[in-house]
């Protein structure tokens, strides 16, 4: 008797550990989208979902495609908020289309009165944007790639492109007559190691040509300005960094001096490269 | 342990796997196609027509449409085009299809009244 009901015990456990692993393979996610999101990753689908909203405006066509696509019960804005987040915290953001469309999801969360960590990651400007963080793993001694100096080059210049880089600088050449360094940050790009991107924008997040850039260094320094990569944007300037050296920017006469940054290594998608920095510079208020 | 216990919870657990999958509508099975499949891959490709409408930026329409039905992913766009026109949809969603579908060299006969007329090319 005890045997038996042993073995019929065995049975039982066998049959509710059967079901606990067959429900808990089931989707988080409702039905429809469970097999399409295996190919398209969530943060993808919450960044196609806010930029056809911006298109068609209807918000709660919107949110249902959110649900459609989240584990049921899961907040649809506070989902956006999380996947812009982590979109954030990418190289997502390098290009102005990614940013635009970070900035598109803010607004969709933001409107629901959800926060993210996307609006501390993103500076606070009206228009499009630099982003500025620090992607970067902490750096080891030793650097073992070094790119030659260079700063952006002047050979390709359009007719306005070159008058402009010609022209001297003045308070009038913006509404404000001084500029403050809204930001400095590090991050990691393989594509472009050791390299000090410097943008320059009205606080509407349009670009300012024209303007002269200061890098100083220990028994050096260099001058460039911005607008010269009119396809990088027209407030846009780069310069390439040598490692071992500390460098400080500034917009000569017009605003202060940033805080010393260098390079140095970083991983990028397994691949070791040089830490690049961004600088945003807009007038004062 | 009483002979015949292994056994017995093998049984029961197949058992229990074979319930928890009926009972999950083929949970288990993820290359099930269900009508839901296709509303959400449809859906899909309306948002990915209406972001290309925006930006017009053609790889990343690619890129995303790889993503939601793959290696056929023109000629889906085709054939998920001509049914909404078919099927007399939503004419905005029909038109970011459109859009995208012009922008990949697919445009069609049916198509064509769909399209929305591009101020650039009227300006004299």
């Amino acid at each position: 008797m005890p045997t038996t009901l042993f073995v019929l015990a065995s049975a039982l456990t066998g049959l509710c550990l059967g079901l606990i692993l067959a429900w808990s393979s089931l989707p988080a996610t409702p039905p429809g989208a469970a097999g399409v999101l295996r190919e398209m990753p969530p943060e993808d689908h919450a960044a196609l979902v806010a930029q056809a909203w911006s298109v068609d405006g209807d918000r709660a066509r919107a949110m249902e495609r959110l649900r459609a696509a989240i584990p049921l019960g899961t907040d649809p804005a506070r989902h956006m908020a999380e996947m812009a987040c982590r979109l954030a915290s990418t190289d997502f953001v390098n290009d102005s289309a990614g940013l635009r469309t970070l900035r598109k999801m803010q607004n969709f969360y933001q409107v629901e009165g959800q926060p993210g960590c996307a609006d501390t990651l993103l500076p606070s400007l009206d228009g499009a944007a630099v982003l500025l963080l620090d992607s970067s793993p902490t750096p080891r001694p030793s650097p073992s790639l070094a790119p030659p100096p260079s700063k952006t080059p002047m050979a390709i210049l359009t007719p306005e492109a070159s008058s402009a880089a010609t022209a001297v600088p003045t308070s009038t050449e913006t509404d404000a007559g001084r500029f403050e360094l809204a930001g400095l940050g590090a991050h990691c790009d393989a594509a472009q190691p050791a390299t000090l991107e410097v943008y320059v924008q009205e606080r509407d997040g349009r670009g300012i040509a024209a303007m002269a850039l200061r890098v100083r260094w220990s028994g050096g320094e260099d001058r460039f300005y911005s607008g010269l990569k009119p396809e990088r944007g027209t407030g846009y300037a780069d310069f390439t960094m040598e490692p071992g050296r500390r460098y400080v920017i500034d917009m000569p006469g017009l605003s202060g001096v940033s805080p010393e940054f260098e390079t140095g290594d970083c991983v990028d998608d397994g691949i070791q490269t040089l830490r690049s920095w961004r600088a945003l510079f807009r007038p004062v208020d | 342990m009483a002979r015949g216990s292994l056994p017995m919870l093998l049984v029961g657990l197949l058992a229990g796997l074979l319930i928890g999958q009926l009972a999950g509508g083929g949970a288990l099975n993820p290359g099930t196609v269900d009508p839901q499949d296709q509303q959400f891959r449809d859906d899909l490709l309306v948002m990915i027509g209406a972001a290309y409408s925006q930006d017009g930026d053609l790889p990343a329409a690619w890129r995303r449409m790889r993503q939601v039905v793959g290696d056929a992913s023109v000629a889906t766009l085709q054939a998920t085009t001509e049914r909404f026109i078919a099927n007399s949809r939503n004419v905005q969603d029909i038109r970011f299809l459109v859009a995208l579908a012009k922008g990949l060299g697919r445009l069609t006969p049916a198509m064509r009244p769909f399209l929305v007329p591009d101020p650039a090319a009227a300006s004299p």
